[in-house]
């Protein structure tokens, strides 16, 4: 048990750290080597896991391999435009001037339900109303309607906004974090002082405090357990 | 670009240490393979006692690898291959020259198995 329990925790580290090295895009939409990667590391690590006869090296170095080739086609990627067209493949434009492409549909091999109902999520119920659909590399669906469908602006409507700053987080359930507080240019004394403003004695009162670049704050105080 | 140099050359190294496994490997089995010919040659001209000897230290070779054969080789063959060695053994201490023919056939297979499995050709790849 002590060897299934240690082999699982370096295939955890392993999976943790390639997964972190070959960057975040992982965690969300995925190109078709990315798919490719994460279905194959996934099904490499549990290997060793289940079968304890099998040296653990023989999980890891699959992994570290893949690892090096997903950072170097991630590399290719970025700077050949051909070899990410290659890798990535290219986007499909599916609906050009509200006419649905039937031939990119076959070549994407995308039928005509996923494509309204991939259009109905987006809040498009009317393809007359979509001047472009792109299918995106990751198999995701943009739509960009019509400029008379498209919500107005405050900029065409000419209207005054206040502009929008990133909230920073200070204080995290109880925790003053140094590092945002220092970067939204404020200090200790600072935030004692607004602490004080409301009657606050000791920052662990506080469940969550974010500063903006308008000095706006948000505030909320821990609930009693 | 110099992280894809960094993962590029960790790609190279892991390349190069698939083959520095693969010598390793063939030198231990190519040493136990001596020993237990050694062995067994001696079993043909009759001298048990250096039959033995050489048989034990067949035992001796295969223990002191062991570190290195639990990392880089599958379990089971390391347990089966160290099976053999004491069915070698047993034929040995119980003087049946033909069972020791028969075992000393058995562990080779064994032994040569332990590198065929790693050695890079078309048959291992496919």
């Amino acid at each position: 048990m002590a060897i299934v329990f240690i082999r699982t925790m370096i295939i955890y580290i392993a999976l943790i750290l390639s997964m972190r090295l070959m960057g975040k895009r992982q965690l969300g939409e995925l190109e078709l080597s990315e798919v490719v990667i994460t279905v194959l590391i996934a099904d490499l690590a549990s290997h060793p896991l289940q079968d304890i006869g099998i040296p653990l090296l023989n999980g890891l170095i699959p992994i570290a391999v893949l690892m090096c080739c997903e950072v170097l086609v991630a590399g290719g990627v970025m700077k050949s435009i051909r070899f990410r067209a290659l890798v990535c493949g290219r986007p499909n434009i599916i609906i050009r001037n509200g006419r649905i492409d039937q031939r990119e549909m076959l070549r994407c091999r995308l039928c005509i339900d996923e494509l309204t109902e991939d259009l109905r999520k987006k809040g498009y119920a009317d393809i007359s109303k979509v001047k472009y659909a792109v299918l995106e590399t990751d198999g995701t669906l943009s739509v960009l309607p019509y400029a008379s469908e498209e919500p107005p602006s405050a900029a065409a409507m000419k209207v005054q906004v206040e502009d929008f700053s990133l909230p920073r987080c200070v204080i995290s359930d109880g925790k003053v974090i140094e590092r945002m507080l220092k970067e939204s240019g404020k200090d200790q004394k600072w935030l004692e002082k607004q602490l004080k403003k409301r009657n606050i004695r000791d920052p662990k009162e506080v469940y969550y405090m974010t500063v903006d670049d308008f000095d706006r704050i948000y505030f909320l105080v821990k609930e009693e357990k | 670009m110099k992280k894809e140099i960094i993962f590029g050359l960790i790609l190279i190294c892991i390349f190069a240490a698939t083959f520095v496994n693969i010598s390793i490997l063939e030198k231990i089995t190519q040493e136990l393979t001596e020993l237990v010919d050694e062995s067994l040659r001696s079993v043909e001209s009759g001298d048990w006692e250096n039959a033995e000897k050489k048989a034990e230290e067949a035992e001796k070779l295969w223990e002191k690898a062991d570190p290195y054969t639990h990392i880089f080789v599958r379990h089971s063959e390391i347990d089966s291959t160290t099976d053999a060695l004491y069915d070698f053994a047993k034929a040995l201490y119980s003087r049946e020259a033909g069972e020791a023919r028969g075992a000393h056939k058995a562990l080779s297979a064994h032994i040569s198995s332990i590198v065929g499995m790693e050695k890079v050709t078309l048959g291992s790849i496919f």
